[in-house]
């Protein structure tokens, strides 16, 4: 039984509209023009959906054969009747399947990525030649607020190195790491790459004593010493890579970009307190002052603060918890140095 | 129904369902969530052929024909052939001038900034006519001849000189870019032409533009005097109240100022445009578009850009219920043209999310 109904066609050569009757057949459709002369005939398996307006009021078609040539379907009913015979006419299924196919690939590839990244971040840092994370420590350093003024009281600065160099020298690394005291508030300290460490003068002011301080210096050390920093460079190059690719300019990508970073930091700064103990041990250094350190931060809500780039929490002190008995990391005078080692 | 020639006067409709439009964008949303972004390349596909579909003219709805594969491959292109290169030189320059070859370092870092600014025209033109060659209307396609290269030279010096003249030359910046792309726009066989000069623009422009520099003079000095001490060590907070009230007040204003303009430019622009046969025509007043560019201001904004193609659709709704072609022509005669179309998609405009605007 053929159906029929009014409609419009262009013929995809030229931009001339003719209204038209649309009649389906078995397995064709014929275009006939208004005096009843043909102007097409479209096999049924060649027709191409373009568009649904309406809810099917309007059915917008082009046949394989000639994907210019439009051909729209005016009336509802001849309208079903195609939809009825050419499921595909109704996008959707293939859609969604498309659509699981795009989430699992998804997950899949983000899931390559939270475990091969870091596993690719720490072999690719121990191949980035030192020299280069000597000069990028050094331009990170420029860019840190409070460089230009960086403190330089001598006398505090050489009790800080001598402090430092038992700390290198037990750590086990050949670096010639530099400590830099810049006169900022926060309670803080960082180790950019290439041995270069950042102690802010509240961190100082905050240490009540040597060993405190020498704790946080030997966390510090211990980032060095695995590479967690230049690791943490490749690391992020990798994760700003993915979403790039992934997320375009757009926000999407955001998200779980800040959940990957985090969690590494979370494993980097375990790892940096279990080796501390070590480099403070083998330096013959008091291992307590770092937890006494990080307890007094715990619960103190301060931007910027110590806990931000070094969240304390119950598992970090429960690996540094104690007793680690040693030796003094200075003498009185080398401690009284270094507290007045910014101008004030 | 006229079949051959159409009447004295040919125009342009849209019926835009905004329900499913807000719809198709949050399911988009969700699902570049999920796939981590991936998604949004079939997302901006799908919101194109609504847009496309529901804009008419005389009667007949255009086609957009693009994929979400096609974008995702102009972007894995572009990620290949020019955002690695890329970073790649910018780690050379870099590295050099850490090195102390500051002057190879410095030559290569120079030569990056070249690209870069020379890459968002690049990207324009090439989303444009990636965009025409997957847009039909009664099955026909537009067109963009011309070279891309050319396109971005002008306008990166238009844009210098612009910033010479302190932005007194915008007039002409306009016209000659849009009468770059017109004048090698065809619609099938049949080309646009466009013969619009800046100067008539220009005593509109200068109201425009005197307004805009005298709001942003006596905003700064409003601030100035009601700031405390600049010299004093307490000055990081510049009294903020203030700044925010006078930006409420003024910000409007600049934008009524730069309207007027705009609407002034759009009238000006479409009215020397042409295409066989016809002349176009805007009615575009000021407070109607100064009405249209706050409220998307507003919805984009509000919504963190999330509702941005909301703003698009009214935009072309907007400017669809304005426009008019008056003259004697027959869009029977157009015949499909033969130009090749590029076979990915605009890789660049996603990669440097710069947008193909007025």
């Amino acid at each position: 039984m053929a159906v029929a109904g009014a409609g419009f066609f262009s013929d995809g050569r030229t931009a001339a509209r003719v209204p038209v009757t649309v009649q389906v057949g078995p397995d064709a459709l014929d275009i006939l023009a208004n005096d009843g002369a043909s102007l097409a005939r479209w096999p049924l398996a060649s027709l191409l959906a373009v568009d649904m307006v309406g809810g099917g009021a309007e059915l917008r078609l082009s046949t394989r054969d000639a994907p210019d040539a439009r051909l729209t379907v005016c009336d509802a009913e001849v309208a079903a009747v195609l939809v009825r015979r050419l499921p595909a006419l109704k996008r959707g299924r293939w859609r969604r399947r498309r659509l699981l196919g795009w989430m699992a690939a998804a997950v899949a590839i983000s899931g390559v990525f939270v475990i091969l990244l870091p596993l690719a971040s720490a072999r690719l840092a121990y191949m980035v030649p030192f020299a280069w994370e000597e000069a990028w420590g050094r331009y990170v350093l420029a860019g840190l607020p409070g460089a230009v003024e960086e403190c330089q009281g001598a006398a505090g600065r050489g009790a800080l190195d001598r402090l430092l160099r038992r700390l290198g020298t037990a750590s086990g690394m050949e670096t010639n790491f530099r400590v830099h005291v810049l006169p900022l508030a926060p309670v803080n300290a960082a180790a950019l790459p290439g041995g270069h460490i950042v102690v802010l003068r509240g961190a100082i002011d905050d240490a009540a004593t040597p060993e405190e301080l020498a704790g946080v210096l030997a966390h510090e050390v211990a980032h060095v010493a695995r590479r967690h920093v230049t690791r943490r460079m490749v690391r992020e190059a990798g994760v700003e890579l993915l979403s790039r690719v992934v997320g375009g300019t757009g926000s999407a990508g955001g998200v779980g970009r800040g959940l990957l970073d985090l969690s590494y930091d979370r494993d980097d700064e375990r790892e940096a307190d279990a080796a501390a103990l070590g480099i403070l041990s083998a330096a013959n250094i008091g291992g307590d002052g770092l937890a006494t350190f990080l307890s007094r931060q715990d619960g103190i809500p301060r931007p910027l603060s110590f806990l931000s780039s070094h969240p304390v929490t119950p598992d970090r002190l429960a690996i540094l918890a104690g007793p680690h008995p040693g030796g003094p990391a200075m003498s009185a005078e080398d401690w009284a140095d270094v507290k007045a080692i910014c101008p004030r | 129904m006229i079949v051959s020639t159409e009447g004295t006067a040919a125009r342009f409709s849209t019926d835009i369902p905004y329900g499913t439009l807000s719809g198709l964008v949050l399911r988009n949303l969700v699902l570049s969530i999920l796939t981590l972004g991936f998604y949004r390349f079939w997302g901006k596909a799908d919101i194109r052929r609504l847009l496309w579909s529901h804009t008419l003219f005389q009667g007949e709805r255009f086609d957009y024909t693009g994929t979400g594969g096609e974008l995702f491959k102009g972007f894995l292109v572009v990620l290949v052939v020019v955002l690695l290169p890329l970073v790649g030189l910018s780690i050379a320059s870099q590295t050099l001038i850490e090195q102390g070859r500051t002057d190879l370092g410095t030559a290569l870092a120079a030569f990056q900034t070249a690209i870069l600014v020379a890459l968002p025209p690049i990207a324009v033109f090439r989303a444009l006519r990636y965009r025409y060659s997957r847009t039909r209307w009664r099955g026909i396609r537009p067109a963009l001849t011309g070279s891309t290269l050319g396109f971005a030279w002008r306008t990166v010096g238009f844009w210098f000189v612009l910033g010479l003249s302190l932005g007194l030359t915008y007039p002409v910046l306009r016209t000659r870019l849009w009468g770059y792309l017109w004048n090698r726009t065809r619609f099938g066989d049949q080309p646009f032409a466009c013969d619009a000069g800046a100067r008539p623009l220009y005593p509109t422009f200068l109201v425009s533009w005197s307004a805009i520099v005298f709001l942003i003079v006596v905003g700064i000095a409003i601030a100035g005097f009601t700031s405390p001490d600049i010299a004093s060590e307490d000055a990081a907070e510049p009294n903020v109240l203030v700044i925010a009230i006078v930006s409420m007040a003024f910000l409007p204003l600049a934008l009524l100022a730069w309207t007027r303009y705009r609407a002034a430019e759009l009238r000006h622009l479409l009215g020397h445009l042409s295409f066989a046969g016809f002349t176009f025509a805007a009615e575009v007043r000021t407070w109607e578009l100064f009405r249209l560019a706050l409220v998307n201001v507003l919805i984009t904004v509000s919504t963190l850009g999330i509702m941005a193609p909301l703003a698009t659709a009214r935009t072309v709704s907007f400017l669809c219920a304005r426009l008019t072609l008056v003259g004697e022509g027959d869009f029977a005669a157009i015949s499909q043209s033969l130009a090749a179309a590029p076979t990915t998609g605009e890789g660049m405009v996603d990669a440097f999310d710069v947008d193909v605007a007025g």
